[in-house]
């Protein structure tokens, strides 16, 4: 049953954490650090490996996929509650993912236009790559790393085209200790993305999944770093934190002698692909941990009315912008950190005292995720 | 089964025109976009292309200039559409002109718009009007190009290369310098001028800001020695020395590139600039007889382009320093290299750039002289 191969795995990880973060992270940075906001993405090495360590561990010393790790290591009550409560964090996450998807189309590209329609064409699109199973959406994933990691490195190529001010960078290192926390923390929350490995790994071999995971924060680190750095050296550090979507803003001033102009459109397309991954997977890991939680023989049916759910549920997270800018600031890095490390931290805890395992692919239900519709 | 599906939505592809789909005919594209003060409201303007049959192009201007009023720039914006049948398209909008008047008054009255709105693209081109107000600098028409919108924008990208006085200053960058302590904009002056009997628009002068004001304006000359002080390469454009030979005569000479390095220092709590400027050119013309390209000689022009280039910062350095405008952005270089200081005058910037030393240093180098390397010789 080992269908994912490291590659998919480093893929679909990576498409976790880019695409929303790519967006969002330059202006909360920003507006925490400023010029200096670079300097906090290459500090979450740190804290990201400790985090995948803890996942790496865990993957290590379980027989059985998230959610049903919890029931092995914390009994079945408490196992069954978590899982519970946790499909709907997984809600909460695609609600999220497509409710940033919305807001950005809205915003920049078609202002005017029912958010319903955008809604529901992404719920379309993510119902279908659920249907068709797991091993589909690992090759999307690659599809989309392939299209979307260059495309990166030429959008920041193209952004420093546009007047590039380094000076824009310095002073180096002049902030306040807090507020590097802040940023820090912030930064850190991308990488707990990586959760899904805890189910990818039942369908992979979990002695490599280390380097996958490692790859992605390597990955993470120097898309994220590189597009903020273009950022800043592009707009400011102050001016950065002005806009929504700064990165975006950047990219629009790209003018090549003349001619080659207005191509946010291209980054539009690429970056709607990165989303339909996350939101896909988040999407996927919500149907997979009912599946588990309540013993049902499939996961994909569930795919139909979870739809609903997160569809509405993506409206009803705030009423406007600015409280979904607080809500991504102020709230959700907490239940983010509480869902995604620290009850993670405390199975690896319980973990250290366990020893490691022989792996079992033929844990019952095994079968379904990986299968497809051929 | 899957084939009858793919087929389906095949032909359902067809009929998705899109959420925004507009007929071609229908709309219009907007070229330019002018923001005055007018009657104590916010005057708009806007050139948009006018579709011409064939057979009557060259008859009529293939332009529109709309002007609507009102409280905000989005309700004097708005308003056009009460008077145009069609949809704008503003993707090809590439200038932006500011009425003098309005940004004498306050920025406030329109950045905020300007900065946050999607279809105002941060690449546009932006000028400050000078005498006129943007609905007649729009309305104006330029030489050989149709639209005055776009025959404003070649000017000062054609000015760049070939006369060197004026640096294009893009929407984003303007914001970016409206909204970053220790550093204001200047911005290209657009006027109409009579020439023979028709009146052109050109450009003259550039309008210094002091936070969400323009406060002044630079010359030419000043406006040259802002663009040498520039932290980039610049390229191209001319400048004029006395001859080595007889000072009464000039030399030309063109410049291939230039770079500037500004460093700020602090000394007994006393800031001071210093400013590093790197050029070579070609030795372009002489209005005189006489040998002139003569290695000796060519080392007094060297010296007399230094000198020439440094009297121009200079007086670009005195004329900002006068006006309180931080158009060089040294208070980030202060910002940049001693944060601390910065925090101490930040809050009264303005008046301790006025007293900053700055120190010029150049060095011009000479390259080429085209297709003669000796002066032209008389029989």
């Amino acid at each position: 049953m080992k269908k994912i191969n490291a590659f998919q795995l480093y893929c679909m990880l990576l498409v976790m954490i880019m695409p929303v973060n790519f967006l969002i992270i330059p202006k909360v940075l920003t507006s925490y650090l400023g010029n200096n906001a670079w300097l906090a993405i290459i500090t979450s090495l740190v804290p990201g490996t400790l985090i995948i360590y803890i996942y790496y561990s865990i993957i290590k010393k379980s027989l059985q996929p998230f959610p049903l790790l919890l029931e092995e290591h914390l009994g079945r009550i408490p196992g069954k509650t978590l899982g519970f409560i946790y499909v709907f964090f997984f809600i909460l996450t695609s609600s999220f993912t497509l409710r940033i998807f919305v807001e950005f189309i809205e915003s920049n590209v078609l202002p005017g236009t029912p958010i319903s329609i955008f809604i529901g064409v992404m719920l379309i699109t993510a119902f279908t790559g659920i249907k068709s199973g797991l091993v589909s959406m690992a090759r999307m994933a690659e599809l989309i790393t392939y299209v979307g990691v260059p495309f990166t490195f030429l959008m920041m190529a193209l952004t420093l085209t546009h007047n590039p001010d380094f000076g824009n960078l310095k002073p180096f290192a002049y902030m306040s200790y807090k507020a590097f926390a802040d940023a820090l923390a912030f930064a850190t929350m991308p990488l707990l993305n990586m959760l899904p490995v805890l189910t990818l790994f039942h369908y992979f071999q979990r002695e490599n999944s280390f380097k996958p995971m490692f790859q992605v924060l390597l990955s993470y680190i120097v898309l994220v770093g590189l597009i903020t750095i273009s950022t800043v050296v592009a707009l400011g550090g102050q001016n950065s934190s002005l806009f929504t979507f700064p990165a975006f803003v950047a990219i629009r001033l790209v003018s090549i002698g003349d001619f080659i102009q207005n191509i946010d459109i291209v980054f539009i397309g690429i970056w709607i692909m990165g989303i339909f991954g996350v939101l896909s997977i988040w999407w996927f890991m919500a149907c997979y941990t009912i599946q588990q939680v309540f013993n049902l023989h499939d996961y994909r049916f569930l795919a139909a009315p979870t739809a609903l759910i997160i569809g509405v549920t993506s409206i009803l997270l705030s009423p406007n912008i600015l409280e979904l800018n607080l809500l991504a600031k102020g709230v959700l890095p907490a239940v983010y950190y509480f869902f995604l490390l620290f009850i993670p931290l405390v199975v690896f805890v319980i973990t250290l005292f366990k020893a490691p395992v022989q792996h079992q692919p033929e844990y019952p239900g095994s079968e379904n995720p990986v299968s497809t519709a051929e | 089964m899957k084939r009858h599906l793919f087929s389906l939505l095949l032909i359902l592809l067809l009929l998705l025109a899109g959420c925004q789909s507009r007929e071609v005919n229908n709309t219009t594209s907007v070229l330019g976009l002018g923001v005055d003060w007018k009657s104590n409201q916010i005057e708009t303007s806007v050139q948009m292309t006018k579709p011409i049959p064939p057979e009557q192009s060259g008859q009529q201007t293939p332009f529109v200039t709309v002007s609507t009023r009102g409280a905000t720039l989005s309700e004097a914006a708005r308003k056009i559409f009460l008077s145009i049948p069609r949809q704008t398209i503003w993707a090809h909008s590439s200038t932006l002109f500011l009425g003098e008047k309005l940004v004498q008054r306050d920025l406030g009255l329109i950045m905020d718009l300007l900065t946050r709105n999607v279809e105002v693209r941060k690449s546009s081109l932006v000028f400050i009007t000078q005498g006129f107000s943007t609905k007649e600098i729009m309305q104006s028409q330029t030489p050989l190009e149709a639209y005055s919108c776009l025959g404003i924008r070649d000017l000062l990208q054609a000015q760049e290369k070939q006369v060197g006085i004026y640096v294009p200053m893009k929407l984003g960058e303007f914001i970016y310098r409206l909204s970053t302590p220790g550093i204001d904009p200047l911005v290209p002056q657009v006027t109409l001028e009579k020439q023979g009997d028709k009146i052109i628009p050109t450009l003259k002068g550039s309008a210094a800001f002091r936070g969400r004001k323009m406060v002044g304006s630079l010359n030419e000359d000043e406006t040259r020695g802002y663009r040498w002080i520039q932290p980039q390469t610049i390229q191209g454009g001319i400048f004029i020395i006395p001859s080595p030979i007889d000072p009464q005569k000039k030399v030309t000479l063109e410049l291939i590139r230039s770079r500037s390095k500004t460093r700020a220092t602090v000394v007994d709590q006393k800031i001071k600039i210093q400013i590093e400027i790197q050029a070579e050119g070609n030795f372009y013309e002489q209005n005189s007889t006489g040998a002139v390209l003569t290695p000796e000689n060519i080392k007094i022009m060297e010296e007399l382009a230094s000198r020439e280039i440094s009297r121009q910062c200079n007086a670009s350095i005195a004329r900002a320093q006068s006006l309180g405008s931080d158009i060089f952005g040294w208070g980030r270089q202060v910002e940049a290299t001693f944060p601390e200081t910065w925090m101490q005058v930040t809050s009264q910037w303005n008046e301790v750039f006025s007293e900053v030393e700055a120190d010029v240093q150049v060095k011009f180098s000479i390259r080429r002289t085209y297709l003669t390397d000796r002066s032209f010789v008389f029989r």
